[in-house]
């Protein structure tokens, strides 16, 4: 199938396509979806290398179970709802547990957790400005990956840009308005320890 | 908190998830999940195939260790407290014989099917009384043999017992006395004595 051709189907015309045995329709689909996988396996395990192995798995293992996809749903959220079970089980991993820890630990000496990101040049800015800022940051951070599971899944996915609240709730199993909540609730508590940090007197 | 503030950590909080997980995959992701496709299976289960043979390894090794444990648990001590304690009870249902007739056939100390049977749990401690009428049979016939005819048979199945817990062969000596465990010594004497004699009696007499 060539370029313009798949611009052209929907993404359960490809889906035929692939249960009809035609890889290359699956190919399609991998690169519509790509990037909504990863920020959904990144946003789970929070390393862009574990995040990568997560997103294949999660791609192979819908072409293995593509047989049984009857499109009562949309493939994407079938998809995400696979990568999301692929990335859970990965964080429950115990090896993953010890790369966290070795990973925080790096994290304390400046590092970051997650490493495969797009830094947000800070222009315009003097340099006690930028390293306040970079603190800030900093801490952020820590403080994101400190927060009880549920309310940091739903505050990170809903900062991947990729997902809309629907998709959300079909990955964590929750309601569109208990999504909402969470995130909320995430926001709250991560400003509560800022302002207890001493931030709010910036 | 100042308005200017909350917006400030409001601003912090968006860039730090974005930065987070905002980010894009290595190039061909498309390309490795072909290549894993195409690869079919067997690189795709190379795991499950090494975890299988491991899984069913370790399930063979936990049962067979699982059956030595068991094998090795004190087993043969067990038949014989369960046979003191099948005696143990014997005096106070002497004269149950007696009040259901029918039971004395049933008993035959000889037959092979009931031959005392390995204890191993609680509940043959309570079968204890039917595991006495099964070593030593009908207490009536029992009686008999130690008192007149000395009979091999049951000398090996008493002998024993009554070396280790002299109130078997009390119970076997006395049938009608119920409180026979008090009177120990004296009645286990009697079968001690008479035996040898009866033995050496009967070649050279006939």
């Amino acid at each position: 199938m060539t370029a313009p051709q798949a611009a052209e189907v929907t993404d359960l015309e490809l889906v035929r396509l692939a249960q009809a045995g035609d890889s290359g329709a699956f190919g399609e689909l991998v690169e519509r979806n790509r990037r909504a996988v990863f920020r959904a396996a990144l946003a789970a395990v929070g390393s862009g290398a574990e995040a990568d192995d997560v997103a294949q798995e999660a791609f192979v293992t819908a072409w293995r179970k593509l047989s049984g996809f009857r499109g009562d749903s949309q493939f994407r959220t079938w998809l995400l709802s696979i990568t999301w079970r692929k990335a859970i089980d990965r964080r429950k991993s115990i090896g993953r547990w010890l790369k966290l820890a070795a990973s925080a630990s790096r994290d304390e000496a400046g590092d970051d957790l997650f490493d495969v990101v797009d830094r947000v040049p800070a222009t315009g800015m003097t340099p006690e400005a930028s390293l306040e800022s970079a603190e800030l940051q900093r801490d952020v951070r820590k403080l994101v990956r400190s927060l009880p599971p549920k309310l940091r899944d739903a505050l990170l996915l809903a900062g991947t840009g990729e997902h809309t609240y629907e998709e959300i709730g079909g990955m964590l199993g929750a309601p569109v308005g208990t999504v909402k909540w969470r995130v909320a609730e995430a926001r709250r508590v991560l400003k509560r320890k800022l302002t207890a940090m001493g931030y709010f007197d910036a | 908190m100042p308005e200017e503030h909350r917006g400030r950590l409001d601003r912090a909080i968006d860039r730090a998830v974005h930065e987070m997980v905002r980010a894009d995959p290595r190039p061909g992701l498309r390309h490795r999940v072909e290549g894993r496709i195409h690869a079919g299976p067997s690189a795709s289960m190379r795991n499950t195939r090494w975890q299988v043979p491991a899984l069913a390894a370790a399930a063979v090794l936990v049962v067979v260790l699982g059956s030595l444990v068991l094998l090795r648990s004190p087993h043969t001590p067990e038949p014989e407290n369960a046979r003191v304690a099948a005696v143990e009870p014997s005096p106070a249902p002497s004269t149950e014989p007696s009040e259901a007739p029918g039971a004395v056939p049933a008993s035959s100390p000889s037959t092979p099917s009931e031959a005392p049977a390995p204890v191993q749990t609680p509940r043959s401690m309570q079968a204890a009384p039917r595991a006495a009428e099964q070593i030593f049979g009908a207490r009536s016939g029992l009686v008999r043999a130690a008192d007149a005819e000395a009979s091999p048979e049951i000398d090996s199945l008493a002998a024993p017992d009554a070396e280790r817990f002299p109130g078997a062969s009390f119970g076997l000596g006395s049938p009608i006395e119920p409180l026979a465990p008090i009177t120990i010594t004296p009645i286990r004497l009697t079968p001690i004595v008479v035996s040898p004699v009866i033995v050496n009696a009967l070649p050279g007499g006939k």
